[in-house]
Parts: structure tokens; C-alpha cells; sequence
């Protein structure tokens, strides 16, 4: 565990000293701030349920660019033989680094916690929905940063990490849009179960239910050993 | 090959009853699994089976004990990556699907919007059929939140019921399956609810509604309320000043039949009554019309008597059940019609969720000192503590507080049960056999315009008593949840102030900081 968190240290740094990190971030922040201002001018609710399916969207989008270089990077420089030859084993590489670009997530959620505050200012919305969004939110966050995980640690090329990872996000994102044409049926129930965004209705309503968390714990720890996996992969060879 | 017929010939008898046991263990553990995930409980046969496949399985493993230790690790290092990662995968589907069998709901929101009433669950429990949810809500632009509102709702009661099935259909963005669907036009805002051929149409979305019409669509019959006509009682076809148009109409959409009942045409009771009301009866009621009302009661009708002041009061239906209705008139100093106002309702089923209603001109309704045997007589209304019964009822009097008058609070409505005495949905095959009866002084509370007055629960009151009476006990008043009105009016500046912070402020500030950085490393 302590050679996972420093390796998560070390993560943490390199963001915080990439320029592309502070990019990302600001585009982030410029989009939810954008939309939550419009979202709020339009529906002059005090609520941030709007903002939260906006968000989603637009982490759907940049998290990818959160975590392409995580061990492509290493790949490509050719950093990974010094990694390999360390005495760490491939689960701490993986685990301290998908909680590198976590801690970073985390730091960009917090960011946002403006939109709440402001509401609170100018309003009186209901806190309980806020909470669960924001466990929503990182649920997600976090499901997104297992899936560029696992496409980084297949490559050592950053663009073909990025764009594998927004493919599969967005497939898992809307998968139950195949099964929404008609009534509810057992293929539309379980494409239902599978969506990404299906799974995270339920976090902005305000409710907080068991199978979403399953899932996305599911998910999350199924990536990480996906990506364990692939960098053992690399080591055999 | 020298070394496979070693190993053949070590093969003791000790050792073909593990192997026997592990193929035995595997083939039970499988059938348990498959048995648990079939049915959605565990049986006390099923878990017999998973029990005997996990003792089989430990017996495998002491009694090869020596071979699992030679063969274990070779396995796992020749198990390649691909078989590793489909077992991840059902493994983890397979947790899932337990959790999707079992699972928790936490509601955060402050009115518990996304929780479905008790009353609403025990209706999901009982549906026999399937039935069919269809929506037609924008899921776009001003009104989407409506259509949100209106799957989120239905997603709950299919939670809640693997009968229930839902789809929704936006009419603007997919005309075509919405006229497929309806078989021509159809508007938004509206929700069907089908089963076994029957429709009906919630157009006010509510759990209230979406219930009562479940329960209206997979109900094959309607209960009959007969209102008694005759005596000067009130009008069930007016909606003008004093009629019972509305309460009547309301009790329609309650799934109700609703019929005048002349006494002097029939010998008894109908047999398909489920309630009768008898709604303040000018005139009085002339004694065989008693008498049939009484026999009808003893053998376990259901009545809601309104007795107005000022009117006779059909000892027959009152004094056998242990109820005495005065003669006076509620009044309340406070209200400047003088309107008998309870402020907390006694508790009982029918008025648990009620809260402050008027009963405008009213008489005072109480129990007996001492009721019949077998009688149970229950308040469930009083008057303040500041209003008196008023005996002085000639015109001309002055109003005013006397020695002759009986201070409050003063009993405005009581219950009366005879047989099983008490009124839980469970027990309604002993219940049908028993007597109700509600006697209320008054009945102004349930006509025009007293019954559309909103804020004040005593049209609740009336719909209630009669869902109880009914025994459609689910059907009473389930509270209207409705998401509080979290609006915001931003002034200009207020406006401007959050364009500012949130799309300028603080993005370039975290664009700086980046700079920063860059030009730091450099």
C-alpha cells in the first residue's frame, strides 16, 4: 500500500505541474459554469440536477484527456522498464496511479462546489439531492478514469489511449438507448443495467440506491484488474 | 507413462470416494446456485442443497488434500488471461444480479419524493395482472421536468412491482409511436394505465392518482355508494350552493358508482350497497324508512349519517348505536361566520394525515356515556376549546355564551363499529361482516362550495370516511407529494455576479495557475 501511494504522489505532482491538466480543468469549469448559469437563468430552479447531467456529459468528454498519459506516457519515454525493475508489483503501479488521477478528479470536483454554494445563496434547494449528486458524480468520475485506465495501459500511443477510452465510455454510456425504442423488456432491462447514464439517474434525483453503487464498484474494479493485467502482459513479454 | 500407472495404482479407495465427493460437491453447488437464482428466496430445500455441495467440497479437499496442493498452483499458471477475464466478468454478474434482487434505497430528498406510500406497495402487492404504464410527456424544453417527474414515478412503482411496466413517449420528438401507440392524436401531459383491456387516464400526475387508477383499471367491479333521497336530503346532481355535485363527482373518480336510493320503492337495502350516506335530511325520516336503514345496519351495513341543527334526527339510526347527537349549534367565536373549526383531528385511520377543517354549520355529535354491548364508539372530531353548543336556535336570538350551553370542545363526528372492531386491510374477509358507521353534525362541509375549498382538509375528511367505509382502506388519502417550489429570481446584478464567478472567475483563474506552473518549470 505505501508503494501505491507513492506512486499516487508522484501522479499527483505531474498534474499538478502539466499544463494540459490545468487546461482541462479550466474547459471543465468553463462548460459546467456556462451551463449552470444558462440551466439557471432558463429554469430559475434552485436545483442542481440540470447541471449534474451537463457535467456528466462534459467528463465524458474531457476525462479521457485525464488519463491517456497515465502509463502510455511511461510506455512510450520508456519509464515503464524502470518501473518494472522496481521493486513495486503491477497492482500498486496500476492502484497509485488511478488514485493519482482520482486525487485530481477529487480537486477538480471541489472546484465546482461553487454551483451549490451559489444556490444555497440565492435559494433554498433541497441539500439531500446535492449530496447524492455529488456521490454520483465521483462515482462516475471514477468509473471514467478506470475505463482511460485500462485503454492507456493498452498502449503506448496517448491520441489511440484517449480515443479508445471516450468509445467505450460512450458506448457504456448509451447503451440502453438500443433498448428504449419500445416497452421494457428482459435485452432493454438489462442494456438498462448497464448504462452508464441509467445508473447515474438515479444519484441526481437525490436517491441513493445499492445496485448503482454495486455497479460502479463492479466496474471500477473490474478496469483496474483489466489494466494489472495488461501491464503484466508487457512484463511476460 | 510409467508415472500415470503409478499413479493410477495409488489410487486408494479412500481416494475415489473424494473425487466421487468433488464431482458431487460441483453439481450441487451448481444446481443450488441456479435454483437461488431462479426463485428469488432461499428455500429451506434449496439451501439443504448448497449445504450438502459445501460439505461435499470440504470433504474433497481433506481427503485429496495431496493432490490439491500438487495441482493447485500449475492450474492457476496455466489458467490463461482471457479465462481469468471471463470469470472476473461472472463473477462480478453474477454479484449484480444480487443486487439487483437485493437492494436498498436511500431517499435524500427532503419530502421523500422518490419513496412510494405504504398504501401504494400493499395496492403493487396485491396486482394479480400485469399492467401496463404508458406516458406521454415531453422529455424536452419547458415542461420536460413534468415528463421527468412522470418516469421517475413510474420506474418507482415498477420497482416496486414486477407487473407494473413502463414506457414513455414524448409526442413532439416521436409522433409516430405516440399516434401507434394511441391509435390516432394524442396530447402530452397525460399517463395511461392499462390492464386486461381497461384504460384509464391520469391527467394530474400524483402517487394519489397513478394509484387509484391501478387500482381502477384492475378492478373489475365498482362499489356502489347510494345516496338516500327523499327526505329533504341534499342534491347530488347540483353543483350550486349546498349541492353534493362535486362530492359525488369525486367519489366517481374515487372508481366509484354513485345512485339515488327512494326507500318507499324497495323493501330493503340493495344487496350490492357498499355505502349509503345519508346527507342531512331536511325533513326527517319517517319510521319503516328507519326501520330498513337500522336493519341494514345490524347486519353489517356501512352508513355515513350527516345530521344538520335544526332538523330531526332518526333516533333509530343513532340511539341503538350508542351516539348522541345534541341539539344546538357549534359555534366558534374565532371565526367570524362563527364556523366550528377542529384544529387537530382525534386519531383514527380515516383522519391520521388530516390537519384543520371547518364544519360550517354543525351540531355536536358525541358517544354515549355508556355504549352497547359489543358497540365500540370512537370520537373523531371535537371542536375547540373555546366554541360552545349554542341552544337559543329560534331566530331573532342573540348568539351568545349561556349557563344553558355546553362549553367545548364538543364531538363533531364519531365512529361506530360493531363486530371485528378493528379496521386493518388484512382482516377485511371478518371485517365485511361488521357494522360502520359514521355520524358527522353536520354536513355543509361536504357540499358546494365547502368541498372545493382547498387548504382545509375537510373535503379529505368526507372522501376518506367513505373509503373506509368502502373498506377500499388503500384508498385513503395518500398525502400529495409535490416538489417544493424551489424557484430563484436572480436580479440583474445578482445575475451578472454569478456569469462572472462561474464562467470567467474562476476557469481563468485555474488557466492562470496553469501558466503559472509552465512558466515556473521553464
Amino acid at each position: 500500500m505505501k508503494n501505491a501511494l507513492i506512486i499516487m504522489q508522484r501522479e499527483l505532482r505531474s498534474y499538478f505541474t502539466s499544463t494540459i491538466a490545468y487546461t482541462v480543468a479550466a474547459f471543465f469549469l468553463v462548460v459546467c459554469g456556462y451551463l449552470f448559469f444558462a440551466t439557471l437563468k432558463l429554469t430559475q430552479e434552485a436545483t442542481i440536477r440540470y447541471l449534474l447531467h451537463n457535467a456528466a456529459v462534459t467528463l465524458l468528454l474531457i476525462s479521457p484527456a485525464m488519463t491517456m498519459r497515465l502509463i502510455a506516457e511511461e510506455r512510450r519515454t520508456g519509464t515503464i522498464e524502470l518501473l518494472m525493475t522496481s521493486p513495486v508489483t503491477d497492482a500498486q503501479v496500476i492502484i497509485g496511479k488511478y488514485l493519482g488521477s482520482l486525487g485530481f478528479y477529487v480537486a477538480m470536483l471541489l472546484l465546482t462546489l461553487q454551483y451549490p454554494l451559489i444556490l444555497l445563496r440565492v435559494g433554498a434547494p433541497d441539500k439531500g439531492p446535492m449530496l447524492t449528486g455529488y456521490l454520483g458524480l465521483l462515482l462516475l468520475g471514477a468509473g471514467f478514469l478506470a475505463i482511460g485506465l485500462v485503454a492507456s495501459s493498452l498502449t503506448k500511443n496517448q491520441i489511440v489511449a484517449a480515443v479508445g477510452a471516450f468509445a467505450v465510455m460512450l458506448l457504456l454510456w448509451i447503451v440502453s438507448w438500443v433498448g428504449s425504442g419500445g416497452a421494457t423488456t428482459f435485452w432493454s432491462e438489462v442494456l438498462r443495467n448497464l448504462s452508464m447514464l441509467d445508473r447515474f439517474e438515479n444519484f441526481t434525483k437525490g436517491v441513493i440506491d445499492t445496485r448503482d453503487v454495486v455497479f460502479f464498484l463492479s466496474l471500477i474494479g473490474f478496469c483496474l484488474f483489466l489494466s494489472v493485467r495488461a501491464l503484466s502482459a508487457t512484463k511476460a513479454r | 507413462m510409467s508415472s500415470t500407472r503409478m499413479h493410477h495404482i495409488e489410487l486408494s479407495g479412500r481416494d475415489r470416494v473424494g473425487i466421487a465427493l468433488g464431482w458431487a460437491s460441483l453439481v450441487l453447488l451448481l444446481a443450488g446456485l441456479i435454483w437461488w437464482a431462479g426463485e428469488s428466496v432461499l428455500s429451506r430445500w434449496n439451501w439443504l442443497v448448497l449445504g450438502a455441495g459445501a460439505a461435499s467440497a470440504v470433504a474433497y479437499l481433506i481427503l485429496r488434500k495431496g493432490a490439491v496442493a500438487d495441482t493447485l498452483p500449475r492450474l492457476l499458471q496455466n489458467l490463461n488471461t482471457g479465462a481469468f477475464i471471463l470469470l472476473l466478468l461472472a463473477i462480478l454478474g453474477f454479484v449484480n444480479y444480487i443486487a439487483m434482487r437485493h437492494y436498498g434505497q436511500l431517499d435524500l430528498t427532503k419530502q421523500r419524493l422518490y419513496s412510494l406510500s405504504p398504501q401504494t406497495k400493499e395496492v403493487l402487492k396485491g396486482l394479480k395482472g400485469e399492467v401496463e404504464l404508458t406516458g406521454f410527456y415531453q422529455l424536452a424544453g419547458r415542461s420536460a421536468s413534468e415528463g421527468f417527474r412522470a418516469r421517475d414515478l413510474m420506474r418507482q412503482y415498477h420497482d416496486a412491482s414486477k407487473q407494473v411496466k413502463f414506457e414513455i413517449i414524448d409526442p413532439v420528438a416521436d409522433p409516430a409511436r405516440a399516434t401507434a401507440k394511441a391509435g390516432g392524436s394524442v396530447y402530452s401531459q397525460q399517463l395511461w394505465v392499462e390492464s386486461g383491456g381497461r384504460k384509464e387516464t391520469v391527467y394530474t400526475l400524483g402517487e394519489q392518482e397513478l394509484t387509484s387508477a391501478i387500482l381502477k383499471a384492475t378492478r373489475p367491479q365498482k362499489k356502489k355508494v347510494y345516496f338516500l333521497f327523499g327526505h329533504g336530503e341534499r342534491d347530488i346532481e347540483s353543483s350550486e350552493q349546498g349541492g353534493m355535485g362535486p362530492a359525488r363527482s369525486g367519489l366517481e373518480d374515487f372508481n366509484y358508482e354513485t345512485s339515488k336510493l327512494v326507500l318507499r320503492t324497495v323493501k330493503e337495502i340493495p344487496k350490492d350497497a357498499a355505502v349509503i350516506v345519508v346527507a342531512g335530511p331536511k325533513n326527517g325520516i319517517p319510521d319503516d324508512d328507519q326501520e330498513k336503514l337500522a336493519k341494514y345496519l345490524e347486519a353489517g351495513g356501512k352508513m355515513l349519517l350527516m345530521a344538520d341543527p335544526l332538523t330531526p334526527v332518526p333516533e333509530k339510526l343513532v340511539k341503538p348505536w350508542g351516539v348522541e347527537v345534541g341539539n344546538n349549534l357549534v359555534y366558534d367565536p374565532r371565526d367570524p361566520r362563527g364556523f366550528a373549526i377542529v384544529e387537530k383531528f382525534e386519531f383514527h385511520q380515516m383522519t391520521k394525515d388530516l390537519q384543520v377543517a371547518y364544519f360550517p354549520i354543525a351540531r355536536s355529535v358525541e358517544a354515549a356515556a355508556t355504549p352497547p354491548a359489543g358497540v365500540t364508539v370512537e370520537p373523531l372530531a371535537k371542536s375547540s376549546g373555546v366554541s360552545w353548543g349554542e341552544t337559543k336556535l329560534s331566530g331573532g336570538a342573540t348568539i351568545q355564551r349561556d349557563a344553558a350551553d355546553k362549553n367545548g370542545p364538543l364531538g363533531l363526528a364519531v365512529v361506530v363499529t360493531k363486530g371485528s372492531a378493528s379496521d386493518t386491510p388484512e382482516q377485511t374477509g371478518e371485517a365485511k361482516k361488521s357494522t360502520r358507521l359514521v355520524v358527522v353534525g353536520d354536513s355543509d362541509f361536504a357540499t358546494a362550495p365547502f368541498i372545493s375549498v382547498m387548504g382545509t382538509d375537510g373535503p379529505l375528511f368526507f372522501f376518506n370516511i367513505i373509503n373506509w367505509l368502502a373498506e377500499e382502506e388503500a384508498l385513503v388519502s395518500i398525502p400529495p407529494k409535490t416538489p417544493e417550489n424551489n424557484q430563484v429570481f436572480l436580479g440583474a446584478s445578482q445575475s451578472r455576479f454569478i456569469l462572472i464567478t462561474t464562467v470567467f472567475i474562476i476557469p481563468i483563474g485555474v488557466l492562470l495557475s496553469g501558466v503559472l506552473v509552465w512558466w515556473r518549470r521553464r
